[in-house]
Formats: C-alpha cells, sequence, structure tokens
C-alpha cells in the first residue's frame, strides 16, 4: 500500500470515531463531488454542514463495508455499503429505525499528504427503494433482469 | 518484534503483474462501447460476467441481459454518445474510472418522450478482469442527474444538493462558473 490509500484509509478512521476536526485528512478548499441528490460541497466547512453533519443526524449505528480498494498513483478508490438505522426522517420517508444499506463508490486524489478531490455515487434511490419508495415510478431498467442476488446497488438484506 | 495491525486487507490479493493486461482489455473495452459495438462487445466481457448497478440501472446477469437490457434500451434513448474517462486506475486484476458520456436524448427515457437535448450522464465503474475478459462490473450512473437535464426531480426537491437554501452547492458546478 502506497501513501495515497494510507491517508484515505486514516481518515475513513478519523470519520468512524466522528472526529472533529478533519483538516489533517482534506485540504481546507477540497471539492467533494457527488451524484445529484448528494450534491457539491465546495471546501471542508460546506462538506461537514451539507453532508457529514447531516449524514450523521440520518443514519446511526454506522457500519462502512467497503469491498475493494484500489490505488494507482495519486487516486484511489473504493465502493462498499454503508448498513446503518435510519434515525431521522429521510427525504419525506418516516423514520422509524430501519435498517438499511447506502451502496457508495469514492475516487479520491492526493495531494501534498492531503485529499484535494473527492468524487463520490451515493445510491440515495437505492435507499428510498428499500423504504418503499421508487423515485423512478417504475421505469426502472430492472424490469427484465433475472432475479438473483444483487451484491451491489440494489435492495438487499441491511 | 512489535505487532502490527493488519494493513489493506481489501488490496492484499492484487497481482501487479497483471495490470497491464488489465489496462488493455479496459481501454479496448471503452473504445468498443464508443464504437457503438453491441453484438460482439463479448470481445471484452465473459459470457457470464456480473453487470451491478445502482438502483433504477440493474443488476445484469450474463452478456446477453447486459446488450439487452442495458446496451440497447440506451441505445434506443439516447443517440450521438460519445463517452470519456475522466480518471482511470489500475491495480493488478482491478480497475476503475469515472466520467460522462454526452448524447442526446432521442428517444423514450424513463417516462419522458424525446427532447432532442444534449444531455451528460456522468457514470463511476469499478472491473474485475479474468482471464483477458471482464469478470463483474460495478456500476453507478447517474440517472436521476439525466432526468433533472430533462425537468424532472426524483428527489422531489429532498435532495441533499439544497440543504441550505440559497447555498451555492445547490447549484451544479457549471451553473456556478
Amino acid at each position: 500500500m502506497g501513501d495515497t490509500l494510507r491517508i484515505v484509509q486514516d481518515m475513513e478512521e478519523a470519520l468512524g470515531r466522528s472526529e472533529a476536526d478533519l483538516s489533517p485528512w482534506f485540504h481546507e478548499d477540497f471539492v467533494w463531488e457527488a451524484n445529484y441528490g448528494s450534491g457539491i460541497k465546495y471546501g471542508l466547512d460546506e462538506f461537514n454542514r451539507n453532508w457529514w453533519d447531516p449524514f450523521r443526524e440520518h443514519f446511526g449505528e454506522m457500519d462502512f463495508r467497503t469491498e475493494r480498494y484500489l490505488e494507482d498513483g495519486d487516486w484511489a478508490a473504493c465502493y462498499g455499503a454503508c448498513h446503518a438505522a435510519l434515525i431521522a426522517d429521510f427525504m419525506g420517508v418516516r423514520a422509524t429505525g430501519q435498517r438499511i444499506r447506502i451502496p457508495y463508490i469514492d475516487f479520491w486524489r492526493v495531494k501534498d499528504g492531503r485529499i484535494a478531490e473527492n468524487r463520490v455515487s451515493v445510491d440515495f434511490a437505492a435507499v428510498l427503494a428499500q423504504l418503499g419508495h421508487d423515485v423512478f415510478d417504475g421505469h426502472g431498467w430492472d424490469q427484465n433482469d433475472q432475479e438473483g442476488p444483487a451484491p451491489f446497488g440494489r435492495e438487499g438484506k441491511a | 518484534m512489535i505487532e502490527r495491525p493488519e494493513q489493506a486487507a481489501l488490496t492484499r490479493d492484487a497481482d501487479l503483474s497483471r495490470t497491464k493486461d488489465t489496462r488493455g482489455v479496459i481501454e479496448g473495452m471503452v473504445d468498443g462501447l464508443n464504437d457503438h459495438r453491441i453484438d460482439d462487445i463479448g470481445e471484452f466481457f465473459h459470457d457470464d460476467f456480473r453487470w451491478m448497478g445502482n438502483f433504477g440501472c440493474g443488476t445484469k446477469h450474463g452478456l446477453r441481459e447486459f446488450q439487452e437490457n442495458w446496451q440497447r434500451p440506451f441505445q434506443a434513448a439516447f443517440s450521438d454518445k460519445v463517452c470519456i474517462d475522466e480518471a482511470r486506475l489500475f491495480m493488478g486484476e482491478w480497475a476503475a474510472a469515472f466520467g460522462r458520456q454526452e448524447a442526446t436524448h432521442s428517444g423514450h427515457f424513463m417516462g419522458v418522450a424525446p427532447t432532442g437535448r444534449r444531455v451528460t450522464i456522468r457514470y463511476m465503474d469499478f472491473w474485475r478482469v479474468e482471464d483477458g475478459k471482464i469478470a463483474d462490473n460495478w456500476v453507478m450512473v447517474d440517472f436521476p442527474d439525466v432526468l433533472r437535464q430533462l425537468g424532472h426531480d426524483v428527489f422531489g426537491g429532498h435532495g441533499w444538493d439544497r440543504k441550505d437554501p440559497g447555498d451555492p452547492a445547490s447549484l451544479s458546478k457549471k451553473e456556478k462558473e
């Protein structure tokens, strides 16, 4: 393992213990750029205020189960799912402590020992599906797929 | 001797001698997609490969289901498509990329009649290559963002890009510039 992945994994441990100051791992002006519904956060303050704080308010007993890490030069990437309990109303759906899983893919670029860029996909549509709400209203491209194990991305055991 | 915790358990089985082969397969496959190949795309995928997408995209078991339930509907909904990886990573038998497809919305897409608009379809991919072909493919394609570009917010205003009203984060990068 090289320095890039070591910094990323250190940062994840800091998130896991709810470290208040994340500046040792992120540049103050880093960019967190995610898919629609999750947004784009410019800088550490905006990341905290518009992503990490709401995330912790909504999801309790978080268990990040990353299935694979990859590292290539100053980039690292991973995919997995966060398993958690829904503890606050989420996108209009009432919270009753349901167990859910939140699939993700992350890419990070490290510069001078800290994260400068974080590109993310978070599958909030899958979370809503687990809560009984299909955001695509039956138009999803899974209609003709066979039933089978869906280890990632679709509704599954939380 | 000092006992140290095990590091990088999830990458420890990476066989770095295979990185070059992996790169060749992925680069060839993306060129193949850009050349609009469907019938012979099996050059790059095992017959029983697994394509595991985010919600709304589905899970394709095998090449045929990928062709019939992903490639063909995609071709029916979008034309003049170009696929641009913005970053590619390779490590042993593994590869990952993110990027965008630029295409014209020229067919029905998730209930929206063709608009003729140019849209950007963002994606992220993870691949595992085995014996010269892709065996596993984890995918996230941002269909909610495509629908946003067509005027429909699937999250009904509840998206976390709008946590603070008036926050610049509620704008896309392009809109901000």
